[in-house]
């Protein structure tokens, strides 16, 4: 039993930055319709832009939110450069998959080339420890915790409550109509690549605070649960992703405890062959609604 | 000669010399057409005639290559869809026509998006005037209603800004056969009644003409015919030759 509430509280500060992560990538494919699969390689890259800050003294929050800053003007201008025009001629979904699985090798050389292969640590983040209920959390990882809540709760509140995210969803559930409407939906994609953007980046510092230690590699090898994440709670869905990451982080912690860390992986896959193979859909999707669309309901 | 605007009042939608397609290749090809306040104005022809596209180029979907578009006199070619409808047209698209998994009262407040919120509860009124049916469903989410009452939804969704414009493409694709009269004769016309210019792109030419006040049969990307809907509906030559038989049927 005290191993699995331990494990249960990694599980937690896990499923905190995979939610982080999985959000932006949902909301990101909800509304742009593009799988970007470079958003594990713009991870990596707010990991190593973090390190760097942090080297230069500062602290690791403002370190969170400066590339989170960062990353999201980064993502708009990746979107604005490279995929519009792509969609521009006529790139298809897949062809706009196959042009970003590229463009995040790229980017991955890239910081190798400029960080150079080799593992590098923040160092000591955690601070003090705090417990109870069984349950153990360093400061850092109640701070992350903290963090992912309010973007959550702040995410909610713009799609449910402000015009600008009333334009968000309905430019995930029907661009043309939303354009109808008289919505500008190309500033409102711009929007939400900024938006997503400074949660990858967010992510990418919070993980690699997170990770004892992390090279090129740590942004695409964590696409894997945030894509897991994403298809657990029903890909496009915000809250969805958000409870998809919690399950993912929570059950990897424990394959991993109970099982061996080499299988957490492996957890993480087998839980997003099982979602597809029993219900695709993901679970807050109700059925019959067949598209990815940015639900707030 | 004759020309759609003796069929209603002031021209509001006044297409010239139109020349329009997708990426080099052009569909339409000097498409001169106008509609007039009041008035229900149906282009028709066979399949792959270029109408649909004549009107995605009317609402700067596609390339314009050539020609001018003008809304209540001013020029709006190659104008966006948003900005067209913040300049007073309304839109309803041919299937995909709603947001599904939003709930009708969701649908009818993103229609009037651009609108204050006083002045959107009280659309939301008129748009109920007009489709009272759609009163009891505004709870209801739009993907779980039928054909009919969807398109309730998208006009009413369209009618939210009270365009002086609405331009409808295709709107009995998908509809069972005892909803298309409806459709045409409860939506198009009655707006057009209202004093709407209406612009109707529609496969059911017969339909279509019975209610039109004017017709532009369009074959291969050109203008074949302008003239009233029922002289085009009791030329034989137009049933046979352009419309394989559909203004007779």
């Amino acid at each position: 039993m005290g191993i699995f509430v331990q494990t249960l509280g990694f599980g937690i500060a896990a499923g905190a930055v995979i939610s982080l992560g999985a959000v932006g990538f949902t909301v990101q494919f909800g509304i742009s319709n593009v799988l970007n699969i470079t958003y594990g390689a713009f991870m990596t890259l707010a990991a190593f832009l973090g390190y760097v800050l942090l080297n230069r003294g500062l602290d690791v929050w403002v370190v969170l939110v400066a590339v989170g800053v960062v990353i999201a003007i980064a993502s708009a201008v990746f979107n604005r450069v490279f995929l519009s025009p792509l969609r521009g001629r006529g790139a298809g979904f897949v062809n706009l998959i196959i042009g970003t699985v590229a463009a995040a090798i790229i980017l991955q050389g890239v910081i190798v080339i400029a960080a150079g292969p080799s593992a590098v640590t923040y160092g000591q983040q955690y601070g003090k420890t705090v417990s109870g209920a069984g349950l153990v959390f360093s400061l850092a990882q109640l701070i992350i915790i903290s963090i992912t809540v309010a973007l959550m709760f702040g995410l909610h509140l713009l799609l449910t409550r402000t015009k600008v995210g009333r334009a968000m969803r309905a430019t995930s559930t029907n661009r043309t109509v939303a354009r109808a409407c008289g919505i500008r939906t190309e500033r409102i994609i711009d929007l939400t690549w900024l938006l997503t953007g400074f949660l990858c980046g967010a992510a990418g510092v919070a993980l690699a605070v997170t990770t004892v230690t992390f090279d090129f590699s740590i942004g695409s090898t964590f696409l894997i649960y945030m894509i897991a994440a994403s298809v657990l709670g029903g890909i496009g869905q915000p809250y969805g992703a958000m409870i998809g990451g919690l399950v993912v982080g929570i059950t990897s912690q424990l394959g991993a405890a109970y099982w061996s860390p080499a299988y957490q992986d492996v957890v993480a896959f087998c839980i997003l062959i099982a979602m597809l193979l029993i219900r695709p859909r993901g679970l807050f999707v109700a059925a019959g609604v067949n598209r990815r669309n940015l639900s707030a309901t | 000669m004759a020309d759609a605007s003796e069929s209603g009042g002031k021209t509001a939608l006044e297409v010239e010399g139109l020349t329009a397609g997708y990426g080099d290749i052009e569909i339409v090809h000097g498409i001169d057409l106008s509609v007039s306040e009041g008035s229900l104005v149906s282009v028709v022809g066979p399949n792959g005639a270029g109408k649909s596209t004549l009107l995605k180029a009317i609402l700067g979907l596609v390339k314009v290559f050539d020609g001018s578009i003008r809304l209540d006199g001013h020029d709006v070619t190659r104008f966006p869809l948003e900005q067209l409808v913040r300049r007073g047209i309304g839109y309803v698209p041919q299937v995909d026509d709603v947001f599904e998994t939003l709930r009708v009262h969701e649908n009818l407040e993103m229609g009037g998006y651009l609108l204050d919120k006083p002045t959107r509860a009280r659309r939301i009124e008129e748009v109920l005037e007009f489709f009272p049916v759609l009163a009891e469903h505004m709870r209801r989410y739009v993907g779980t209603m039928s054909g009919g009452e969807r398109k309730m939804v998208a006009v009413g969704r369209a009618l939210m800004t009270s365009p002086r414009v609405v331009i409808f493409d295709e709107p009995t694709a998908g509809l069972a056969p005892t909803l298309v009269q409806s459709v045409l004769e409860d939506q198009a016309r009655a707006l057009a009644d209202r004093g709407k210019a209406v612009l109707l792109v529609e496969q059911r030419a017969h339909a279509a003409l019975q209610l039109s006040d004017w017709a532009y049969v369009l074959v291969q990307g050109r203008v074949a015919r302008s003239a009233r809907a029922a002289d085009v509906l009791s030329d034989p030559e137009m049933g046979e030759v352009f419309l394989g038989g559909a203004v007779k049927s």
